[in-house]
């Protein structure tokens, strides 16, 4: 995860601080620090809220997400490599395993039902969209951009909606089998153009 | 070094789909287990993580409702205890076995008082789960394998009631048929765990073998 150079240093001074920050809470937290980890909730969890919010669609049910996703950050803090990912890479991605797995325990309609709810959020990225690091967000952009943008469209559908790809077939109205190895084709395309 | 765009190894395949999101609750999964078993894997996993994770920058922040950190601490960290040694000895457990993570999951009850109390006991990277489900008038805990092998030959999934600080109070054999036990009580904070034993269960009375998945009991 080397940045790939470029981007305006104080602003990557400013997020590695604040990454920095994170993985000492985590570190913390991995002590059985108690207040470590309360300032590690109080930094983060907004962001995973928002994370599981916008999967689940269902405020109670993202708190109780929430609620789970902290549990298991306490309870495997000790796991938490910082060589391996960033702080917010790792929270985020427990984040979303959990919420994605509550969405897939939910009856196949109830998902369908959501789907409407999904355009508005699409559009609305968050502040800190501005903070990651202008030269990997460019890059990961560029790269959408080279994808068919309908195969662009499901891919980001999948990773921020939560989108199975029973909901991706219905929605594209192509057959799952169909859908599943454009999308495949897609992710291949992406990481060629990713690690070009 | 570049493969055709059009194929994609089956093993990679899964793993960008399992970070990605897209595949259904079996398969998910399927690719927890393996991403505990197989580092080969894992580390595909982890590759996938780190190169969709600029998106992540599209998740809009949302402030939780302020009382939501006092509920995230009475669950785990009970009142009564002053120090953590319930999790303690979750930590013991975990930390000197090959099984290296454990989640909890509570599914709150969202029913009034008299509604039976359920769980579902989970861990990391476990294709293992269990339901549990309390009633309280009856007095009687149930719990059955709902995801999973059942345990390997010779060896047996034994069930485990932890009251908040308290240590572990062996319940009974979880095999193919439900296990209902009578249990006078369920307080909030108590762990419901399973961890993986001889046949029969632990001959000494106290868990010997690794932690598989396990539930606290939240308040409601």
């Amino acid at each position: 995860m080397a940045d790939a150079g470029g981007g305006d240093s104080s602003e990557r001074n400013a997020r590695h601080m604040a990454e920095d920050t994170v993985a000492d809470l985590i570190a913390a937290t991995a002590r059985a620090d108690r207040d470590g980890f309360r300032a590690l909730y109080r930094a983060t969890s907004a962001k995973l809220f928002g994370v599981c919010l916008r999967i689940l669609r269902d405020r109670s049910e993202a708190e109780d997400a929430v609620q789970e996703v902290f549990t298991r950050v306490w309870i495997n803090a000790r796991s938490y490599d910082a060589d391996k990912a960033r702080a917010m890479t790792w929270l985020i991605a427990i984040a979303r395993n959990h919420a994605i797995d509550r969405l897939r325990t939910r009856p196949a309609q109830e998902t369908q039902a959501g789907d409407d709810a999904i355009d508005i959020a699409d559009h609305a990225p968050g502040p800190e969209a501005q903070a990651v690091a202008r030269s990997e967000a460019q890059r990961v952009s560029d790269c959408f951009d080279t994808l068919e943008p309908a195969r662009a469209a499901a891919i980001r559908g999948a990773y921020l909606n939560g989108l199975s790809y029973e909901d991706l077939s219905r929605r594209h109205e192509v057959p799952l089998n169909t859908m599943r190895s454009w999308l495949r084709r897609g992710l291949m395309k992406l990481k060629e153009c990713l690690e070009a | 070094m570049t493969e055709p765009a059009d194929h994609m190894p089956e093993r990679e395949a899964l793993a960008a789909e399992y970070v990605l999101g897209t595949l259904p609750l079996p398969d998910r999964l399927a690719a927890e287990a393996l991403i505990d078993s197989d580092p080969a894997f894992a580390a595909l996993v982890l590759a996938w993580q780190n190169r969709l994770a600029p998106l992540d920058g599209e998740f809009a922040p949302v402030e939780p409702p302020a009382e939501l950190y006092q509920r995230l601490e009475r669950r785990l960290f009970p009142a009564k205890s002053h120090s953590p040694r319930r999790l303690g000895w979750l930590f013991g457990a975990l930390s000197g076995l090959a099984v290296a993570v454990l989640a909890a999951i509570v599914l709150l009850p969202a029913l009034p008082p008299i509604a039976p109390i359920t769980a579902t006991l989970t861990g990391e990277g476990q294709a293992l789960t269990m339901s549990a489900s309390y009633d309280s008038r009856a007095g009687e805990l149930t719990v059955t394998r709902t995801g999973g092998p059942a345990a390997e030959t010779g060896k047996d999934y034994e069930l485990w009631v932890i009251p908040e600080g308290q240590a572990p109070i062996s319940v009974g054999i979880v095999r193919d048929a439900a296990l209902t036990v009578p249990l006078a009580a369920l307080p909030p904070g108590a762990t419901l765990a399973i961890t993986l034993e001889a046949e029969g269960g632990s001959p000494t009375g106290a868990p010997q073998g690794p932690l598989l998945v396990a539930a606290i009991i939240s308040e409601k």
